[in-house]
C-alpha cells in the first residue's frame, strides 16, 4: 500500500496534525529532474551480528582507526601468556595485519614456565614478530639501586609495581625505536578497580580493552578461535586462573572477588549508578560490595591517566563516566 | 504512483580532514549518479568529520568547511539532491547543520533541532538550535530532512516534517556512536518513529573510529509500516537502496 492510501485509511494523522499549531516547516521545491531509466542495483538486508562478535568487530575498527588515522602503522603488545593480552594481539592482527604486530614476552624472577610457552604459542599461531626480552636483570639493577634506602623493609607491592613499570619502560622503548604504538591490555574490570599499575601495564598509546570486563573478554577471546576454526589463544589461557606473576604464587582473585561477581557489581555501580545498598539489596554480599565501590571511587585517579580505548559499552570512563577525583562522597565508608 | 532511489553515502570521516571528507562526498555524489539515484545523504558532519570537539572554535575551521560545501554544490546535477552534514554559520552562532546540494546550488539548509548534551556529546558547548523543519518537493515526494537526535524525539522536527510537511520519507543525517545493544535498540526506535508518522524513514550513520568512538553505520531503510528494507552494514562502503514506493 503506498503512504498516501495508509495515510487516508488511518485517522492518527488527522487527529495528530490539529495538535501542532505553531511548529515551523519549511517546503522547498526544487526543479528537480531524475534520471531515467534507472539501472538495476542489488537489494540488500544484512543480518546483525551476534553480541560478541558485534564487540569484536567494533574493537578492530576504533583499533585500526585510531592508529590509521593517526599516521601510524605497526603495533607492539607485552605478551604476558594471559586473556588479555592475547586478545589485544588477535584484534591488533586483525586491525593492522600480522606483518604490523609485534608480540613482547618479558618474563621476570616469578613468571611461570607455561606464561612464555603460551605467549610464543599465540605468536606462532598469529604468524608474528615474536621478541624475549627477559626483566629479571634490570629488576635485580633496580632493586641494587634502591638497596640502600629500603634497607630494613619488607617486599611488598613497590617490588611488584617495579616488575610492571620494567615492563613498560621496555615497551616504550620500542616503540621509541622502531615507532611501533604500544598497545596496553587491561580491561574494564582491572581499571574500574584500579587493578593495574600506572606507568606500567597501564603505559601506552592506545587501550584496546579498557570498556570490556574480564568476562566479555573469555567470551571474545572464544570468539577468536571460534571464527579461525582452530586455536589461535591456547586452551590452557582460557583455563588457567588469572595471574599478574609479579610474586611467587600470586592470582588476581587474591585481591579482587571472582571475575563474574565482580563484573555484576561493577555493572550496577559504574553503569547503572545504584547505591551499594541498592547492590546488597539485589543479593550481593554486603562486605565485597563495599570493597569493590571502594576500589572504583580510590581508583579515578587512575583511570585519567589511562591511554584512550574504544567504548563499546553505554557507560564508558571518560568523557562518559565523570567522576571527581577529589571525592568525599564514600558510600561504603558505612556510617 | 511516487517513486524515489535513495543512496545511503556511509563514509568514513575523519575529524579535521575537511579535503579528504569532501573527497570522499564527491566519490559518493559519483557513484549516485552512476545508479541515478535520486537522492544521495552523507552522514551529520561529513564534512568535518564527528564530533570536532574545539575545532569548532577557530572560525577558520568553520570557514574552510563552509568553502568545502560550495565547491561540492557544483558537483551535483538537477538529477540528484545530495544531503550533507557541515557546519553552518550565520550571525555569529554556529549550527549542527544539513546541506542541500541541488543543480549547482545549496538549496536549502537545515539546523538540528536538539542538541546532545549527555554521555559523550558537547553540542550545547558550541552549537545553536535549529527552529524550522525543512522539507524538500521534489515532484510528487516529499522528504523531510533531520540530523540524528533529532529523530530520537517522537514529538520532535520530523513529526512536523511528516505531519505538517507532508513529508513521506523522513531522511535522517546521523553520527551516532556504537554501544553494545545500540544498533537493535536504533532499528526498533527508526521503525516506530516510521510507524507513527506514517512515513518511511532512512537513516544514514557514520561509520570508523575516532579516538574513543566508534561508529557503527548500519544504515537503514524502513518502510512507513517500520519494516526494514534493504540496508547496509557496518563496513564502509557505500550502499544503495533499491527504488522505494512512498
Amino acid at each position: 500500500m503506498s503512504i498516501t492510501r495508509t495515510r487516508l485509511h488511518d485517522p492518527r494523522r488527522r487527529q495528530d496534525k490539529q495538535e501542532l499549531d505553531g511548529a515551523n516547516v519549511k517546503i522547498v521545491s526544487l526543479p528537480f529532474e531524475p534520471a531515467e531509466p534507472k539501472p538495476a542495483v542489488e537489494p540488500r538486508i544484512e543480518t546483525p551480528l551476534p553480541k560478541v562478535a558485534e564487540v569484536y568487530w567494533a574493537l578492530v575498527l576504533g583499533t585500526r582507526d585510531y592508529l590509521h588515522k593517526n599516521g601510524m602503522s605497526d603495533a607492539v603488545i607485552g605478551l604476558s601468556g594471559g586473556i588479555d593480552s592475547s586478545l589485544t594481539c588477535c584484534i591488533a592482527v586483525d586491525a593492522l595485519g600480522r606483518e604490523h604486530v609485534t608480540g613482547v614476552a618479558m618474563p621476570g624472577p616469578y613468571s611461570s614456565q607455561h606464561s612464555l610457552e603460551d605467549a610464543e604459542t599465540l605468536a606462532r599461531n598469529l604468524g608474528i614478530r615474536f621478541l624475549v626480552i627477559p626483566i629479571t636483570g634490570v629488576f635485580e639493577a633496580f632493586l641494587r639501586a634502591l638497596s640502600e634506602v629500603f634497607r630494613g623493609l619488607p617486599p611488598d607491592v613497590t617490588e611488584e609495581n617495579l616488575q610492571a613499570r620494567i615492563r613498560g619502560t621496555i615497551l616504550m622503548a620500542l616503540s621509541n625505536k622502531f615507532g611501533w604504538l604500544v598497545l596496553t591490555t587491561g580491561n574494564k574490570s582491572e581499571g574500574s578497580t584500579g587493578y593495574c599499575t600506572l606507568y606500567g601495564d597501564t603505559a601506552g598509546g592506545f587501550a584496546v580493552l579498557k570498556d570490556v570486563y574480564k568476562t566479555l573478554v573469555y567470551e571474545l577471546a572464544a570468539y577468536v578461535n571460534e571464527k579461525a576454526g582452530r586455536e589461535i589463544i591456547p586452551r590452557r589461557v582460557f583455563e588457567k586462573p588469572p595471574s599478574a606473576e609479579l610474586r611467587p604464587g600470586q592470582v588476581d582473585q587474591e585481591k579482587l572477588p571472582p571475575y563474574p561477581l565482580l563484573d555484576a557489581i561493577l555493572q550496577a555501580y559504574v553503569e547503572e549508578d545504584r547505591s551499594v545498598a541498592d547492590i546488597v539489596a539485589m543479593g550481593y554480599d554486603e562486605a565485597t560490595v563495599r570493597k569493590v565501590a571502594w576500589m572504583v571511587d580510590s581508583s579515578e585517579y587512575k583511570r585519567r591517566q589511562f591511554a584512550p580505548g574504544p567504548k563499546i559499552t553505554h557507560r564508558a570512563f571518560g568523557k562518559d563516566r565523570r567522576l571527581p577525583i577529589t571525592n568525599r562522597f564514600r558510600e561504603w565508608e558505612g556510617k | 504512483m511516487r517513486t524515489l532511489r535513495v543512496a545511503l553515502a556511509q563514509i568514513n570521516a575523519t575529524v579535521g580532514d575537511i579535503e579528504g571528507n569532501a573527497r570522499k562526498i564527491a566519490e559518493g555524489i559519483e557513484r549516485a549518479k552512476e545508479v541515478r539515484a535520486d537522492v544521495v545523504a552523507f552522514p551529520e558532519l561529513a564534512v568535518t568529520g564527528y564530533p570536532p570537539e574545539d575545532l569548532l572554535l577557530k572560525p577558520h575551521f568553520i570557514a574552510l568547511n563552509k568553502e568545502a560545501v560550495n565547491e561540492l554544490a557544483k558537483l551535483v546535477p538537477k538529477s540528484l539532491v545530495a544531503v550533507i552534514g557541515f557546519v553552518d554559520e550565520d550571525n555569529g552562532d554556529i549550527f549542527n547543520a544539513a546541506a542541500v546540494l541541488h543543480d549547482g546550488k545549496i538549496a536549502a539548509v537545515y539546523h538540528k533541532h536538539y542538541l546532545p548534551n549527555y554521555g559523550v556529546f558537547d553540542e550545547f558547548r558550541y552549537f545553536q538550535r535549529g527552529n524550522e523543519g525543512v522539507v524538500l518537493a521534489l515532484n510528487d515526494v516529499r522528504v523531510g530532512i533531520t540530523i540524528c537526535e533529532d529523530i530520537w524525539y517522537p514529538g520532535g522536527p520530523a513529526r512536523v516534517e511528516a505531519l505538517l510537511g507532508d513529508a513521506h520519507l523522513l531522511l535522517n543525517i546521523s553520527s551516532s556512536p556504537y554501544h553494545m545493544g545500540k544498533l537493535v535498540w536504533r532499528e526498533r526506535m527508526l521503525g516506530v518513529r516510521a510507524n507513527d508518522n506514517l512515513a518511511a524513514v532512512a537513516y544514514v550513520n557514520l561509520v570508523g573510529g575516532q579516538d574513543e568512538l566508534v561508529f557503527d553505520g548500519a544504515s537503514l531503510i524502513v518502510n512507513e509500516r517500520g519494516k526494514l528494507s534493504p540496508a547496509q552494514n557496518n563496513l564502509p562502503k557505500i550502499f544503495w537502496s533499491p527504488t522505494l514506493t512512498l
